[in-house]
């Protein structure tokens, strides 16, 4: 019983690490109150300060030169140093994002340093144009085109408005950009310049484009239009998905004759507009794409009646971002959510899904302004939420809560759903152990199970025989063939000798009795037992009093040493055949 | 079967006494040290078992009491992670100690010795935070990377140490400071968010007392076994040295410090091996015990 007992505590011992076999690891005792065990973390690059320094450093330095080279009107240099500009922002971004840095403020250095990209990218096109039509008003000018140098003043108009607008961008960032160096203490000088250089620009353009004006500008004679073609805007100030009415008349049309005049936004023809019956127009133009900032419009008949130049303001708007916690089904996240500008569904807007500050999908907007985009996460936690940027739409950049998903790790998801039997593996080597276990354990009872006595030690009878018999023992398989028949059993001579020879003949008797009992009472170990234990063994059974009557007697004979009377001998023999008859039949 | 001393003895009673034996060493050694936090006697990676093997090895003799303090101004006192409150009369036992030109280097990463730093007039202040940085040796923000600052004699030929958990410190001249990318990662994180802001944070500050310098290290974990393990770029074996040898004479406070925590066993082993008294009574109750024995075997038939 004992040792059955610490059998199971071992066994359940060795199960309870069975799952876990490791039974210490660094990782395993990690922390403590006041300190990480370093053993049991990942080593890193350690002075990460060091690259990020001189890479905020150089993007503060890089629009400096670049500025100078847009003033001075080399733009080959100019594209040289914007393609360096466009990689260290592109390294900057790789490494906010490797350090987890997505949600400082020096990824706000890192968007408004975006930002500045985008404008002097703006600003290094619109100057290089700005240059194109300055050639083109000089060969018209000689050409006397008077077409031709109308539409490029127009055009320079728009540039002029687009510049405008860059610089006040590029002053928002200021502050962020310049915050940052303070803190950082680097060296603001040439991003200092980049400004006023810029600004310089600003006006250089300013300059032209009024002495451009100012030269196309004819005075029209007395009582005459100085425009045969008139715009008007209704609405000079607009936001997303509002309409700007645009609207005039053409006063050299002929009556009851309909005409066709362009209407160009921004230098670029945006649509041909039918005149009514009258000479007048209208044209609704949806703001969606437009970018924040002024806008120019002026209509164009039969290419060489212009209208006077008219502008028109889309103000950036507030979005906001609603994201539904995420939908899990396995290792997939399913994400939804709603873009609004105020209660204006945003269409066709560009979502991204960042996980761990790092881009893991994108989807667009349906016209309602809902979007649904699946993802795959690994096993853990992931904290994730959308972003709008806001990029190509009048519309602030806005983004969604930030949720917290943890995706389970499928293999320990299928143990805790169904137990071991989920997995096909761990029920196989579960079931091939039991079964291997059972068949050890049968044919281990089996051979322990006392259906076979071993034979008897051999006594010799009197009167021969001994040696049939032995054979006999020998051939037979069961206790009841070692048993002597009544008519072989010992009767010795009297005397010392005689007494001898009884106590020795006596002992088959008392070992085959032995076995008897053990067998009849399935005792695996019959050779252990003392003949008070045989007779206490019998108790309840109905040849305990002749077992016991017979090693009361044998006991005596054996261990006292004292003379075996005829009658004591008789009544052992007796006793023995009696238990044995009962045990084994009368037969044998 | 074996005979001993004209008894024979089964082999199951040998195996049970060589058990026995083993259950005995394995309890004698798990009741030799401890797990505690810093404790001296802790072998672990978050004791401070080895460095106090380093201080035994410089001679370090231990304080309990600061009236043990000598006055010579050739001693430098280490203050490691000091628990409870020090009453005035210790505070200006150690303030006396400074002005006669010691050092005393008070390791805490708590608000509360702070008490003990303005007794001492110092304008030095830890401030508890979960410091954190992208400069770090390992992959984890607490794993902060402070750089050398100054001039100071101890970080003469270290660039860096690696920290584990620090807290900051206020005032005094900056000896050790964090990069500029770090913060307090106030929400606990691990990441930095929008309100947190990076900064330098001064993790190793000093401050002369007179003809004595006090220096406040916000970081007792870069004590510990586990940070004790040589790495290559880090200066904090170099650092540990200087500071052990800043002075001739090294003095450790064991009175208030967490190094001194010990269990009841090793505390009742101390007693003894400190005490002479209890170790001749020891020796006599050990004698006794055996007489008895002895006695006991000659009386049994």
């Amino acid at each position: 019983m004992v040792s059955a007992i610490l059998v199971l505590a071992c066994l359940v011992l060795i199960g309870m690490q069975a799952w876990s076999p490791l039974l210490y690891s660094p990782r395993s005792d990690a922390r403590a109150e006041d300190h990480t065990n370093p053993a049991a973390l990942d080593r890193v690059t350690g002075d990460r300060a060091a690259q990020v320094l001189p890479l905020v450093s150089d993007l503060l330095n890089s629009p400096g030169s670049l500025v100078l080279n847009i003033k001075g009107r080399d733009f080959e240099y100019a594209a040289r140093d914007l393609q360096e500009y466009r990689e260290i922002s592109r390294n900057l971004d790789s490494l906010i994002i490797n350090l987890e840095m997505t949600e400082s403020e020096l990824d706000e250095f890192r968007r408004a340093n975006q930002q500045n990209l985008q404008i002097l990218t703006e600003l290094f096109n619109g100057t290089e144009r700005w240059e194109e039509l300055q050639t083109l008003e000089i060969r018209y000018r000689d050409t006397g085109d008077s077409q031709m140098l109308t539409s490029i003043t127009y055009e320079g108009e728009a540039l002029r408005r687009r510049i405008q607008d860059l610089y006040r961008d590029y002053l928002d960032q200021d502050q962020v950009m310049l915050e940052t160096a303070d803190k950082f203490a680097l060296d603001t000088t040439d991003y200092r310049q980049s400004v006023t250089d810029f600004r310089e620009i600003v006006q250089q353009v300013d300059q032209n484009q009024e002495e451009r004006m100012d030269a196309l500008q004819v005075p029209a004679p007395p009582g005459e239009r100085p425009y045969k073609l008139t715009l008007l805007i209704e609405n000079g100030r607009v936001s997303y998905r509002e309409n700007v009415a645009m609207q005039g008349l053409l006063w050299v049309h002929e009556k009851g004759r309909a005409d066709e005049v362009d209407l160009f936004i921004d230098s670029h023809k945006v649509g041909t507009i039918v005149t009514g019956p009258d000479g007048s127009f209208r044209y609704d133009h949806l703001v969606e794409r437009d970018r924040a900032g002024t806008h120019t419009v002026f209509a164009v008949y039969s290419g060489s009646v212009f209208s006077e130049i008219r502008t028109f303001l889309v103000e950036t708007e507030s979005t906001s971002l609603d994201l539904e916690f995420p939908s899990l089904q396995g290792g997939h996240a399913l994400f939804t959510g709603l873009l609004r500008a105020g209660t204006t569904p945003v269409q066709n807007a560009h979502i991204e899904i960042l996980a761990e500050g790092k881009r893991a999908a994108t989807t667009f907007t349906g016209t309602d302004g809902h979007f649904s985009v699946e993802l795959k996460l690994s096993p853990g936690t992931h904290r994730a939420k959308a972003l709008f940027s806001g990029e190509t739409y009048p519309l602030a950049p806005s983004e969604s809560v930030t949720y917290e998903i943890s995706i389970p790790d499928p293999s320990l998801q299928l143990q805790s759903e169904t137990g071991l039997l989920a997995n096909p593996l761990h029920a196989g080597i579960l079931a091939v152990s039991v079964c291997a276990s059972c068949l050890i354990a049968f044919f281990y009872l089996r051979r322990r199970r006392p259906g076979y006595i071993p034979p008897a030690p051999v006594f010799h009878l009197p009167g021969g025989g001994a040696e049939e018999g032995a054979g006999e023992k020998e051939e037979g398989g069961s206790a009841a063939d070692l048993v002597p028949s009544l008519g072989d059993l010992p009767i010795p001579d009297s005397g010392e000798a005689g007494d001898a020879d009884t106590r020795g003949e006596l002992y088959p008797l008392f070992s085959t009795l032995r076995m008897a009992v053990s067998r009849h009472l399935a005792f695996f170990h019959p050779l252990s037992l003392t003949p008070r234990e045989l007779c206490t063994m019998c108790r309840g059974l109905p040849i305990r009093s002749a077992v016991c009557r017979f090693t009361e007697g044998y006991e005596k004979a054996r261990y006292a040493g004292g003379a075996v009377s005829e009658g004591d001998r008789e009544l052992m023999v007796q006793s023995y055949s009696s238990a044995i008859e009962n045990l084994e039949g009368r037969d044998h | 079967m074996r005979i001993w001393r004209g008894e024979t003895i089964s082999r199951a009673a040998w195996v049970a006494a060589l058990l026995l034996l083993l259950g005995l060493f394995a309890a004698l050694s798990h009741l030799s040290a401890t797990t505690i936090d810093y404790s001296r006697y802790n072998p672990e990676w978050n004791g401070t078992s080895r460095l106090f093997q380093l201080m035994d090895d410089h001679g370090a003799i231990m304080v309990t009491r600061p009236v043990d303090l000598p006055a010579s101004g050739d001693a430098i006192l280490l203050l490691l992670v000091p628990d409870g409150e020090f009453d005035q009369d210790e505070i200006s036992r150690l303030r006396r100690f400074m002005g006669e030109g010691n050092i005393l280097v008070l390791v805490s990463d708590r608000e509360a010795e702070n008490l003990l730093l303005s007794g001492l007039g110092s304008g030095i202040r830890v401030h508890d935070a979960n410091l954190s940085s992208v400069d770090r040796s390992y992959d984890h923000p607490s794993s902060v990377l402070g750089f050398s600052a100054g001039d100071d004699p101890l970080v003469a030929g270290i660039s860096r140490i690696l920290l584990n958990s620090p807290s900051y410190l206020e005032g005094g001249v900056p000896v050790f400071e964090t990069s500029l990318l770090s913060w307090i990662d106030a929400d606990g994180d691990s990441r930095l968010s929008k309100e947190e802001t990076l900064q330098r944070y001064r993790v190793v500050a000093t401050e002369q007392h007179g003809e004595g310098i006090l220096y406040v290290i916000a970081d007792p974990s870069i004590f510990i076994n586990g940070m004790l393990t040589p790495r290559s770029g880090d200066g904090n074996s170099v650092f540990i040295q200087h500071i052990l040898t800043a002075k001739p004479l090294l003095l450790v406070e064991q009175g208030h410090s967490r190094t001194a925590s010990a269990p009841a066993v090793i505390r009742v082993v101390n007693l003894v091996k400190e005490s002479t008294i209890t170790k001749m009574a020891l020796i006599t109750l050990i004698f006794l015990a055996v007489s008895l024995f002895i006695l006991q075997r000659r009386k049994e038939p």
